[in-house]
């Protein structure tokens, strides 16, 4: 679809499944019209295990600068002490072992984890089977990591955040992050699904603001919204009127979409012919990254990531049109298409070059010579194919790293970059973190243990175990 | 190897002359044919191997050295030229002919064949010039060979039958001893953990007997993924995971054959089983890329860890609690322990094995 040929019209909103339309808009015509609400403790964005971890991360980093304050130390305990294992062990990853406990105490104090808290913090990482502390009587002698690179490893941290029994006021506080970073909800309606009395409402509303993960916006009818800085780049009003515009449940839909595929290409997948993506790319919710190809112009779409600063905005960029070029190349090449995209910009990171020329880089990575992030050469030997070389920059590099982030795990955590090499001196590992923002991988999870005696018989036979 | 046996002397000392050169010795080592006999599988024995050298480089290329020794009456050059088959077999590039007193037409023919020949004097001057005369003392304790060999697969007195328990450790100790040696290589890393998850209640006393087998079986599984990971290191770094499942599951075309395979018998097996899911990937599969993984990143660490789990179990499980550097020469380094831990872990976790298997090399 054109989208400029888009009738930019409010549309009337749909009643969303199962009672869950929780919102008052107008009409077209100016009418009032009444949604249904969603119960007491149903959030509109479901929470799983591995979103529970990265949002226990969210609060931490949100929080870590807060030196000292009483809401979150009483309400947020096991959130927070989940948070720091998740960003330790974020930047642990790719190691083997840590030996120099003092240095790993720089690293932890660095990451917002005092002195007083690692010990804790370490035993967490024991508890999920991430370390083993091995120690000469009370000395701690060398911390054995086991922390995943090639899957995920928030699930297992979201998994003993529910096994700490968090309080109702630390879920609803995780819950309710998750939930106005789909997609802001009014206020009203967000403690109604909370299931919190107003005291404890607006004790986590102030703890989730003093860590700008959580704010409010007033709209012109002055009707207050609670939205996320962790996922509006700038101005919340835009993402907030596509709110208005579309079921909720539509708006999470499509914007977890790009959110899980950064980059997504106009016309593949949900965006094909999406009404929310489309007045979400009008709007200037999605920011659209257009490429020439020979097919004619291409656009892909990114999902707003909050909590940038102004001095990274022009990193956030180059990832941006990086990305857009593989996926270029993933979706629209004429030949040889690229079919693991990370892998190739890894490659690209260690190598700053691709193996072979092509005839096609000039319209696939013509963007990144205008944005002074490569160039690309005519080969000598072979008329009309052309050489890439990467511009090995400090700034490319880390929008390098930012794009390969975003390829891994689309919208992460807000952890900070601290590299554990600076205060380990230990070499990373090939798969291991981005420097600029260091993550966990996200696992696909291929399917559950099949549990009856015949299912394993077949299975092994079929794996070819010896009997 | 046999405690009984007259060669013992010399094997012995082989071991040492190669373990002083920085290979590994893999104890149990024997080639069988498999032919069915009366509608049943029965075991040929085709020849024991008198000692296996494996040394992984740092970048996990493996190289194999194979040793005959010899000291009865058989014929020197056809002991060589089996010598040569059996190489050709485990893909050895070297091997030794052992024999106190050594044919000269025999010393003739060898390097034609990519043999050395060892005679008393030879294997003494190698004693001295690798220092291993007086050091690594452990692999020439016959004592503690003939206790190790003892406790070697079951204990039956005469006149009992063994318990359904006993032959199912049998069974252990004859895939470990027999077919891993002859089954495709790539099959071995889900059949060890396989196989000991079939007895992990049987070992759940983990006695000196169930250490042995267990640290044999370590060693086993160790030697499977070294070998992948130096299959990952060789053919594409840049992408261990599609690497692994590739090997894993015997290579591209089998891959897809068996991933065809789950999909028709995953239908079968939904209509029957109400939706169960049948999955190609064993339950411990994230963790086994994630080893590989690690001991690719840690290559010259990983080519350590067959050695530290060959001097825990000659020093601590057998030893009395001797400190493991005095056989591995040099304080072994933390990332190639914890890569030998984190490989334990697996086959532990894996297989439901307890804890206390692997005791002594935790403790390090």
């Amino acid at each position: 679809m054109d989208l400029s040929t888009l009738d930019r019209t409010p549309p009337h909103v749909a009643l969303g499944v199962g009672g869950r339309i929780f919102r008052t808009i107008l009409t077209a015509g100016g009418s009032p019209l009444s949604y249904g609400t969603l119960g007491v403790g149903q959030m509109a964005n479901k929470i799983d295990k591995h979103m529970l971890g990265v949002r226990a991360q969210d609060f931490h980093e949100g929080l870590k600068e807060v030196a000292s304050y009483g809401p979150k130390e009483v309400h947020l305990k096991n959130t927070l002490l989940i948070g720091k294992a998740a960003t330790l062990a974020a930047h642990l990853r790719g190691l083997n072992a840590v030996e120099d406990h003092e240095a790993l105490a720089y690293l932890a104090a660095d990451l917002g984890i005092s002195g007083l808290e690692l010990d804790r913090v370490l035993r967490e990482l024991e508890t999920v089977d991430f370390a083993t502390i091995k120690k000469n009587g009370d000395t701690i002698k060398r911390i054995e990591l086991r922390i995943p690179e090639l899957r995920e490893g928030y699930e297992e941290l979201g998994n003993r955040w529910e096994e700490l029994h968090p309080s109702e006021v630390e879920r609803a506080a995780v819950e309710m992050l998750h939930d106005v970073a789909a997609v802001p909800r009014p206020k009203e309606d967000l403690q109604r699904s909370s299931g919190l009395d107003t005291k404890n409402f607006e004790l986590v509303l102030s703890i989730g603001s003093t860590g700008a993960l959580m704010e409010t916006y007033e709209d012109d009818d002055g009707e207050p919204l609670i939205y996320s800085p962790l996922t509006v780049e700038e101005n919340p009003r835009p993402l907030i009127e596509l709110a208005r515009k579309f079921p909720s449940d539509d708006v999470v839909l499509a914007l977890n979409a790009v959110r899980n595929e950064q980059g997504l290409p106009e016309g593949i997948g949900a965006a094909n012919n999406n009404p929310v993506i489309i007045e979400a790319v009008l709007s200037g919710v999605l920011a659209p990254v257009r490429i020439q190809t020979a097919q004619g112009e291409r656009r892909f779409f990114f999902a707003p990531r909050g909590q940038i600063p102004a001095s990274e905005k022009v990193i956030l960029d180059k990832a941006r049109a990086i990305l857009a070029c593989v996926r270029s190349g993933q979706h629209f090449a004429d030949y040889r298409k690229i079919f693991n995209p990370a892998a190739l910009l890894r490659k690209l990171r260690r190598e700053k070059t691709f193996s072979y020329s092509r005839p096609d880089y000039p319209e696939q990575y013509g963007l990144l010579v205008s944005k002074q992030i490569a160039i690309i050469d005519p080969d000598t030997s072979r008329d009309g194919f052309f050489h890439f070389h990467l511009l090995d920059t400090d700034e490319n590099i880390k929008a390098l790293d930012l794009a390969i982030g975003l390829l891994e795990v689309g919208d992460a955590s807000t952890a900070h970059t601290s590299d554990a090499q600076v205060f380990l001196g230990i070499a990373g590992s090939y798969a291991g973190a981005p420097a600029t923002r260091t993550r966990m991988a996200k696992f696909v999870k291929r399917s559950k243990t099949a549990s009856r005696h015949v299912v394993t018989t077949i299975s092994k036979l079929l794996r070819g175990v010896v009997a | 190897m046999s405690s009984g046996d007259r060669d013992l002397g010399l094997k012995l000392r082989m071991r040492r002359i190669l373990w002083a050169q920085g290979f590994y010795c893999p104890v149990e080592v024997d080639l069988s044919h498999y032919e069915y006999e009366q509608r049943q599988l029965m075991r040929q024995s085709l020849t024991d191997i008198d000692v296996l050298g494996l040394r992984f480089d740092p970048d996990l290329r493996a190289q194999a050295v194979l040793v005959d020794c010899k000291s009865g009456r058989e014929s020197d050059p056809a002991r060589i030229f089996w010598l040569r088959g059996v190489m050709d077999f485990f893909h050895a590039e070297q091997g030794f002919f052992v024999k106190r007193k050594v044919h000269g037409h025999a010393r003739a023919l060898a390097p034609r064949l990519g043999i050395r020949v060892l005679d008393e004097d030879g294997l003494g001057h190698l004693e001295r010039i690798l220092r291993a005369d007086a050091a690594f003392t452990a692999f020439v304790d016959e004592t503690r060979y003939a206790r190790m060999e003892g406790l070697w697969g079951i204990d039956v007195p005469e006149g009992s039958k063994p318990t359904a328990a006993q032959v199912r450790v049998k069974n252990v100790a004859h895939y470990l001893q027999y077919l891993y040696w002859m089954v495709d290589e790539y099959r071995n890393v889900q059949s060890v953990i396989e196989q000991f998850g079939l007895v992990a209640r049987d070992l759940q006393g983990a006695g000196l007997r169930e250490k042995f087998l267990a640290h044999v079986g370590l060693q086993r599984l160790s030697l499977s993924l070294l070998r992948l990971a130096g299959e990952v290191i060789g053919r594409n770094v840049r992408d261990v995971p599609a690497q692994v499942r590739g090997y894993i599951f015997g290579g591209p075309l089998l891959l897809r054959e068996r991933e065809a395979l789950f999909a028709a018998v995953e239908k079968i097996v939904d209509a029957k089983l109400g939706g169960e899911a049948l999955t190609l990937e064993p339950p411990y599969y994230p963790e086994l890329v994630e080893v590989v993984n690690k001991l690719v990143q840690y290559a010259p660490d990983a080519s350590q860890i067959l050695r530290i789990e060959e001097a825990v179990l000659l020093c601590r499980v057998f030893g009395h609690d001797e400190p493991i550097e005095g056989l591995l020469g040099s304080k072994p380094t933390s990332d190639a322990i914890v890569l030998a831990k984190r490989v334990a872990l697996l086959l532990q976790k894996a297989a439901n094995l307890p804890e206390t298997l692997f005791a002594e090399l935790h403790a390090l």
